[in-house]
């Protein structure tokens, strides 16, 4: 069992999703959780996050959010951190780079 | 920032006069022919408060510099402009109908830089005012009806010729303490479940027509106002469940007449008061802005269309059909197409003297345009895949009665597998977003099509055109 990690967590809006967001989420979630790891994930911007994952719909990845300031996972339609990954391995890839990042 | 639960019980204590079918409304706020319209309303401030869309539906004031609602704000860049789009995309794919709010947007933007344009020739304060009144918009969050459209009377005389002067929102007293308006308003989306009303001039104006260079707010509830709301197609199924199609949400907007009789406004809440020579640029700015969002509310409409003939198709066995793919491919085609155009038209957005942003105006109008044409072309196609059953399908009774319900339960199955209700209700929805009232919104709203014309033939550049020809052709040199 890992140390509790705080987790900004941001959405885009959905306007044209390929991907759906809260869908995506709540995988990750699910999946911290069977794997003993503590994410605590909170509003985008509220103080003291270690790490802000951002969930777009599409690779557009158009939400807002400070430029540079903490470590950022992005997940934005099939895609994690710019590369292509695909629908069923998202969730999975997400919680490793979440890991690898803290 | 209000939700959906607080905005549905302010307008409870509200004393919105109302009157539908003959009949004065004692409690709108739960009646069935306004209900679905406040419900589809309530979406613009529920998912303000909703994690997946916040980005969208909110956004820092320039004025206070706290969050609110976007539906309250004033545009400071194209990406705010290209944000409206994407969030009414978002939420009518929630909906699948109209949830009134733009209109009220639209106007407190469109007043907002006009005011300031006003100031500057004539000195006036009426944009301190505005700036005042978008802030207590922003901390009420309210809900604002845009009223520009007048009734009109004789459509070939300008309002001081009219028989009738009050075919003409105009005014008809000036004291001390504000001013005495009187008219009406037509179509007003989304008028009884708002919390004011914005009134505009409708047409560009002269000086022998000043009184009628007239804008202002007034509560939605002030003395003198009240709302005829209007009819719309197959509306007596608001009083039946599947049968309604989009039961929740209704379809189009709500719309009413509103009577303006002699209604008092403080000078604290007037933005326009004689200064004809500005009514054309307000009309033609708000018109812009609305315009804009078709693309995106309707691009989200156009979604859930697409999606339920994608359904339909499915439970008549034909999705494999290359004709059924081709057409399905044709709406996802005309939905992106006007999408582009409201999209397009934000990111070349501009900026005004007053420091908000105002849209390209060429594009603007091109993507309404479209509207007027491009909806009408994914309704009919969805009729096209969807089969006559579309209209002949007998009432949710006959499916729900003890003797000919099983009939309906075996003939009106689809595919195996899939239950005959949810091809009903399939059915049903597309009907009621494809057939009749929402047609003529796509049309009329944000203006008539001749009206786009008007602006892209002025907006066309024919000049510029003209010469790259005749350079081409050798008529003219480069130093012509």
């Amino acid at each position: 069992m890992t140390s509790l990690i705080k987790v900004g967590l941001k959405f885009c809006g959905s306007c044209n999703p390929h991907i759906q967001v809260g869908q995506i989420y709540r995988e990750i979630k699910e999946k911290a959780l069977r794997a003993g790891l503590d994410l605590r994930f909170r509003p985008w911007d509220e103080p003291g996050c270690d790490l802000l994952l951002v969930i777009s719909g599409c690779p557009a990845d158009c939400a807002e959010r400070p430029v540079h300031t903490i470590r950022e996972v992005i997940v934005a339609g099939e895609t994690l951190n710019r590369k292509p990954c695909s629908r069923e391995r998202l969730a999975k890839e997400t919680l490793t780079s979440i890991e690898s990042k803290l | 920032m209000r939700t959906d639960l607080e905005y549905i019980d302010s307008l409870r204590r509200l004393n919105t006069v109302i009157y539908a079918s003959g009949e004065k409304l004692d409690n709108f706020a739960d009646h069935p022919l306004i209900r679905p319209h406040i419900n589809a309303a309530a979406m613009t401030y529920k998912m303000a408060h909703d994690p997946e869309f916040e980005d969208l539906l909110t956004v820092k004031s320039h004025l206070t510099g706290r969050k609110i609602n976007r539906f309250t704000h004033i545009h400071q860049g194209p990406e705010d402009l290209v944000k409206k789009v994407k969030m009414l995309r978002a939420i009518s794919q929630q909906t699948g109908s109209c949830y009134q709010r733009c209109v009220g947007f639209d106007g407190i933007n469109a007043l907002y830089s006009t005011t300031y344009d006003i100031d500057q020739q004539y000195g006036s304060d009426y944009h301190r005012r505005m700036k005042n009144y978008v802030e207590h918009l922003q901390e009420t969050d309210n809900m604002v009806v845009g009223a520009m459209t007048d009734p009109k009377g004789d459509r070939g005389l300008k309002p001081g010729q009219q028989d009738d002067p009050d075919m003409y929102v105009h005014v008809i007293e000036k004291n001390d303490e504000g001013i005495v308006i009187r008219g009406a308003k037509t179509h007003q989306t989304g008028a009884v479940n708002s919390h004011e009303i914005l009134i505009m001039p409708t047409v560009a104006l002269t000086e022998e027509d000043k009184n009628y260079a007239l804008a202002c707010a007034v509560p939605i509830d002030a003395p003198g106002v009240l709302h005829i709301f209007g009819r719309q197609v197959n509306d007596s199924r608001k009083f039946d469940q599947i049968d309604q199609g989009n039961a929740c949400f209704g379809v189009v907007g709500g719309e009413a007449l509103t009577i303006l009789e002699d209604v008092f406004v403080p000078w604290e809440r007037v933005f326009m008061c004689g200064e004809y020579d500005f009514a054309g640029t307000l009309v033609e700015r708000f018109a812009c802005y609305h315009r804009q969002n078709y693309g995106g509310c309707k691009g989200g409409v156009s979604d859930v269309i697409v999606g339920a003939s994608t359904a339909i198709a499915k439970m008549n066995g034909v999705e494999r059909a290359s004709h059924i793919k081709d057409k399905i491919v044709e709406m996802i085609h005309l939905t992106e197409t006007v999408y582009c155009c409201s999209i397009a038209c934000s990111s070349q957005g501009r900026s005004t003297p007053s420091g908000a942003y105002g849209v390209d105006p060429l594009l603007a109008n091109v993507g309404k345009l479209n509207i007027t044409r491009f909806i009408y072309e994914i309704c009919r196609i969805s009729h096209d895949i969807a089969g006559g059953l579309l209209a002949t399908l007998p009432s949710e009774k006959d499916f729900k009665h003890p003797e000919i319900g099983p009939y309906m339960e075996k003939y009106i199955k689809g595919v195996s597998g899939t239950p005959s209700e949810e091809r009903y209700r399939i059915l049903r929805l597309l009907e009621n977003m494809t057939a009749g009232t929402a047609l003529v919104e796509s049309m009329h709203g944000a203006g008539s099509p001749q009206a786009q014309r008007v602006m892209i033939l002025r907006q066309g550049n024919l000049a510029h055109k003209e010469k790259l020809a005749r350079k081409m052709a050798g008529i003219e040199s480069e130093s012509d």
